[in-house]
């Protein structure tokens, strides 16, 4: 402790006043005669000890009241044994929460609003030639500026001018950059400040190892700073979130009907009733439904829609609940198609009407165009003699068929694997030509290869008509074969598969992206008929026997149009580059190749224009926008003028609103070694307590007034007279 | 020399003239007066007949009737006797306590001459006696006017002085009140209770009719002192108290109301009067409400 104005504390020595007036009174008694006394004598004799402990504490009492005014004057500054700061300048490092969770908090103000202004107050109080530096939780590597400054109004500017980010608050990252961002620092007065709405989903325990080994690196530096947790602790009870959206299909056709699934969550603290749900397609309202949530609870909207025109269209679920707007909406990106260009790889050609390996599959997939209709297919298909087949021929396909092909030549080979890796699909059948040592070597590769499961040996005799296998009617959980999932649609156990090879599933390991292989369909003997692969962004069918008559009577049943056809278009549905990201994944787009395209226009969601620029790869114009931290609808405009529509949904652990306890923000806190204010108030009294100490004449003010007060109620309970 | 237009003002008298002393009991008496007595006489106002018997006075025979009738009748008159008062004052060190010409000793003269006055004129015999540890002054009971004067010339010479002990004084007097009479105390009581219950327990059996007029000066019953204070005692000389008054002002209340009720609860057991008085209050007002109560008791 220490005093500003110590001369003052000289005043103590008036607790002398009071002694002396009392030995002065005792002195300076007043004599009376009196008769009385034989009603007085008895009363001093019992009363003798108790008036002397009365008038001894009321002694002290008086004595005390001078010894705290002196002290009261004297400005005492508590300073816990430490070196007061005075007016040193500090060297600090502001942690800034900018996840998206902080545009939660008042009606009239986000918390994001009120931890900017509170960064902006505590850079503003520091002293002058003091040097900054602020981090965000949601890019640490980024700091605002590049480098710590000196410019405290600068950066004051430049902290104005932030917004949230709709990514998770990456906070042992945060921390630890923050000791790199020290040793740029001059001072060597430290302090870091962590601005927060401590949501529990971003202090959790799962990242508690990884924040409490950051926290030891700051306090394992040269130089420990002070730290100081800012709560902003204001927490919203209402929000409400579309998750996601689950569509049938990633890519439609023209006139294609699609199921469109919203997944709706309630992360609030108070029931929702009635929530109207808007389904919009390209910005305009086709639909709406209601959903009540508890808390807690998840729904599902269901929607169906059909496109009429071709193109890039996106489709919006937006539900109108609550002021924290960026996970009301959720959108998809959708493809329309003229039509899906598949190609058709023959192993075994045939002029002759129906007798080629795909005569029946080209059936199948344009049924008008066969039949001379005037509607239109929406399969296109091309036919090629699998040992013409060339890499150009893979220009705009979405889909290749491998029909009974017995091998592929090496470039061939590559070509397929490069078109599947990007997104493309493959179906492969297999037939009495393929080269099942080829196949198995070339193609499977022990799981790190196109296709999904071995050919093993040849089960079934086409021989004999009593001996086939059905394919087991079940449940199929794959979009692929759902459309059978309705006994309207036919039923694929009426087949009957009298050849097939028996498929020894392979699961996959290699360099790229693969799920594990998935048994789509099986046959009635247990042994797998269907089975699918991712490779890449693209995906594999592998079918255990031939797509025409020879081994099987599938072409001839009712199903089979709609089974190859649906077949066909999962496998084209993948979109690649995708079109559906998460907050900080890049835009890409592939155009054919213009060597005078220079750039690429992009609207991000709040309207501003991008100009991306455009590098030729391989055969391809590519454009690529790497910074999509804004959750909506980005469009870039091809040459053509048409927009090609992507999605950037932000991740819904931010949504999550509930915040950690005061205890819990103590626990954090104690853990940290920080102290916890809960404004930039708070912060300025704890600042000015570190720099001068702590006041206490407010303190002595109080036990003045108590003892003042004590004196008056004791002086008047020891004389009081007593009731009777 | 004082008289006793000094001690009885006109205001005094104008307030106590309008009041009458009724005694409770019938009382003795030589005089006639306002009280009537159990005893038959041969004053004034004629009774009834009865026959002679020898030993009556001849003079006492109603001749007129012998005259007519030939038989010996006495005749009988009812007497109005007066009341036989004493006065026993308190000159005892305590009751000096008070501003000069305001002390308890005081004022306790002045009702005693209020009293004399009183009595004297209705015809009453009253005495005075002055006491502290032993009586000092004895002047018995006379119901002629001239009394006064010598009662308040008494009453004058007197001055406060020793310790106050009224159950000896009491034993000492009872024996030579021989008649039923009233005794009127005029002290502040102090002293022990106990003793001065028992010599009033003593009067009683002789049938005297008691009242006091316990004295009390303000500062006894408020204790207000201010400051460090010395309290020297008036009756024996080397007792000295040094207290601040404040601390013990409410101990002191508190013992004071015990030995008020003590007092009180006594006098009521033996069927005394006990008429506790200040010093600041008007004595004859005081008086003649006094007189009034004793009044509505009978």
């Amino acid at each position: 402790m220490t005093f500003l104005n110590i001369a003052l504390l000289l005043g103590a020595l008036a607790a002398a006043i009071p002694i002396i007036i009392h030995f002065f009174h005792r002195s300076r008694f007043t004599v009376v005669r009196w008769g009385a006394m034989h009603l007085l004598q008895s009363v001093v004799l019992t009363n003798t000890r108790r008036m002397k402990i009365e008038q001894l504490i009321l002694l002290l009492i008086r004595a005390a009241i001078p010894v705290t005014l002196a002290l009261l004057m004297a400005n005492p500054i508590l300073t816990k044994f430490k070196a007061l700061l005075r007016n040193a300048q500090t060297s600090m490092v502001v942690v800034l929460d900018d996840s998206y969770s902080m545009e939660a908090g008042g009606p009239l103000k986000s918390n994001y609003a009120l931890a900017r202004e509170t960064t902006e107050e505590i850079l503003g109080g520091l002293r002058k030639g003091s040097d900054a530096v602020v981090i965000r939780t949601t890019d640490p590597q980024a700091l605002l500026p590049v480098e710590p400054t000196f410019d405290l109004e600068d950066l004051r500017g430049k902290v104005r001018e932030t917004r949230t980010h709709y990514l998770p608050a990456l906070l042992p990252e945060a921390l630890e950059q923050s000791v790199d961002a020290f040793k740029q620092l001059t001072h060597a007065n430290r302090e870091m400040v962590v601005v927060s709405d401590f949501q529990a989903a971003s202090w959790d325990e799962s990242r508690g190892p990884a924040r409490r080994a950051a926290l030891e690196l700051v306090r394992n530096q040269k130089i420990v700073p002070r730290v100081t947790y800012v709560d902003l602790d204001r927490q919203t009870d209402r929000n409400v979130a579309v998750d996601s959206i689950t569509m049938s299909r990633k890519v439609v056709g023209m006139g294609e009907k699609i199921k469109v699934r919203a997944n709706v969550k309630n992360y609030g603290l108070t029931p929702e009733r009635d929530l109207r749900v808007y389904f919009r397609v390209d910005g305009i309202e086709q639909d709406v439904s209601q959903v009540s949530l508890d808390p807690g609870e998840k729904g599902q909207v269901l929607f169906t829609y059909g496109f009429k025109n071709a193109g890039s269209h996106y489709l919006e679920v937006f539900v109108d609940a609550d002021p924290l707007e960026a996970d009301n909406s959720c959108f998809f990106s959708l493809p329309v198609l003229e039509s899906i260009p598949v190609l058709l790889l023959n192993g075994v050609p045939d002029p002759e009407p129906l007798k080629g390996e795909t005569a029946f599959l080209q059936v199948a997939l344009q049924p008008f165009r066969e039949a001379k209709s005037d509607l239109p297919d929406l399969i296109e298909v091309r036919e090629v003699d699998s040992h013409r087949f060339r890499e150009n021929d893979l220009h705009d396909v979405r889909v290749v068929v491998l029909a009974n092909v017995d091998e592929l030549r090496k470039d061939q080979l590559h070509a397929v694997q490069l078109f599947v890796q990007r997104g493309g699909g493959l179906l492969v059948f297999p037939g009495d030509q393929a080269d099942a040592d080829w196949y198995n070597r070339e193609l499977v590769r022990r799981g790190r290869g196109l296709l999904p499961a071995t050919l093993e040996a040849l089960a079934g005799d086409i021989e004999d008509d009593q001996e086939f296998a059905s394919i087991v009617a079940e449940h199929y959980d794959s979009a692929a074969l759902g459309f059978f999932n309705d006994p309207r649609n036919g039923s694929l156990s009426d087949a009957r598969i009298r050849l097939w090879y028996e498929l020894d599933v392979q699961q996959p390991h290699g360099p790229h992206k693969q799920q594990e292989a998935i048994v789509l369909a099986r046959l009635d003997n247990g042994d797998p008929l269907l089975v699918e692969k991712e490779y890449g962004e693209g995906r594999v069918i592998q079918c255990a026997t031939a797509c025409d008559a020879d081994w099987s009577n599938l072409p001839v049943r009712p199903f089979y149009v709609p089974f190859v056809q649906q077949l066909v278009t999962y496998l084209a549905s993948t979109v690649y580059p995708p079109r559906n990201v998460t907050v900080g994944q890049p835009l890409m787009v592939f155009l054919p190749l213009q060597r005078d395209l220079k750039v690429l226009p992009l609207t991000d969601p709040e309207g501003r224009e991008h100009d991306v620029p455009v590098v030729a790869r391989d055969n391809y114009s590519v454009a690529e926008f790497p910074e999509a931290v804004l959750p909506g609808l980005y469009a870039y405009e091809d040459p053509n003028g048409y927009p090609i529509h992507f999605v950037v949904n932000g991740s819904r652990r931010e949504s999550e609103l509930e915040q950690l306890s005061d205890e819990e923000v103590g626990t954090e806190a104690e853990a940290a070694g920080a102290q916890v204010v809960r404004s930039w108030q708070e912060y300025a009294d704890l600042d000015t307590e570190r720099r001068f100490g702590r006041e206490m004449w407010t303190w002595f003010l109080g036990v003045l007034l108590a003892l003042v007060f004590a004196e008056t109620i004791l002086e008047h309970l020891f004389t009081r007279r007593k009731r009777g | 020399m004082a008289n006793s237009a000094n001690l009885l003002t006109p205001e005094d008298l104008k307030h106590v003239t309008n009041l009458n002393v009724l005694a409770r009991q019938v009382m003795e008496g030589f005089c006639s007066g306002q009280h009537r007595s159990p005893h038959k006489g041969f004053s004034v106002e004629f009774r009834e007949h009865r026959q002679y018997v020898p030993g009556d006075e001849i003079r006492h025979l109603d001749w007129k009737v012998f005259g007519k009738t030939d038989r010996m009748y006495i005749r009988e008159f009812e007497e109005e006797t007066n009341l036989r008062a004493h006065i026993l004052l308190d000159a005892s060190g305590s009751m000096s306590y008070g501003e000069p010409g305001g002390s308890k000793f005081e004022y306790a003269r002045r009702l005693a001459a209020c009293l004399s006055y009183l009595l004297l004129r209705q015809q009453d015999a009253v005495g005075l006696v002055t006491f502290d540890t032993r009586a000092r002054q004895v002047i018995p009971p006379r119901s002629r006017p001239g009394h006064l004067r010598v009662i308040t010339e008494a009453l004058e010479a007197g001055s406060p002085g020793g310790e106050t002990e009224l159950g000896t004084v009491v034993q000492a007097l009872a024996p030579k009140i021989h008649r039923r009479s009233m005794v009127i105390f005029i002290s502040d009581c102090f002293g022990e209770v106990s003793a001065l219950l028992n010599a009033l327990a003593q009067l009683r059996y002789a049938l005297h009719d008691i009242i006091i007029f316990q004295l009390w000066h303000e500062d006894e019953l408020d204790f207000s002192f201010k400051g460090w204070t010395r309290f020297d005692s008036l009756e024996v000389g080397d007792e000295k108290v040094l207290v601040n008054p404040a601390h013990l002002r409410s101990a002191y209340l508190d013992n004071l109301e015990a030995y008020r009720r003590e007092l009180k609860d006594g006098c009521s057991r033996h069927r005394v009067s006990l008429v506790p008085m200040t010093v600041n209050q008007p004595y004859a007002v005081a008086l003649a409400n006094f007189l009034a109560l004793r009044r509505r008791s009978q």
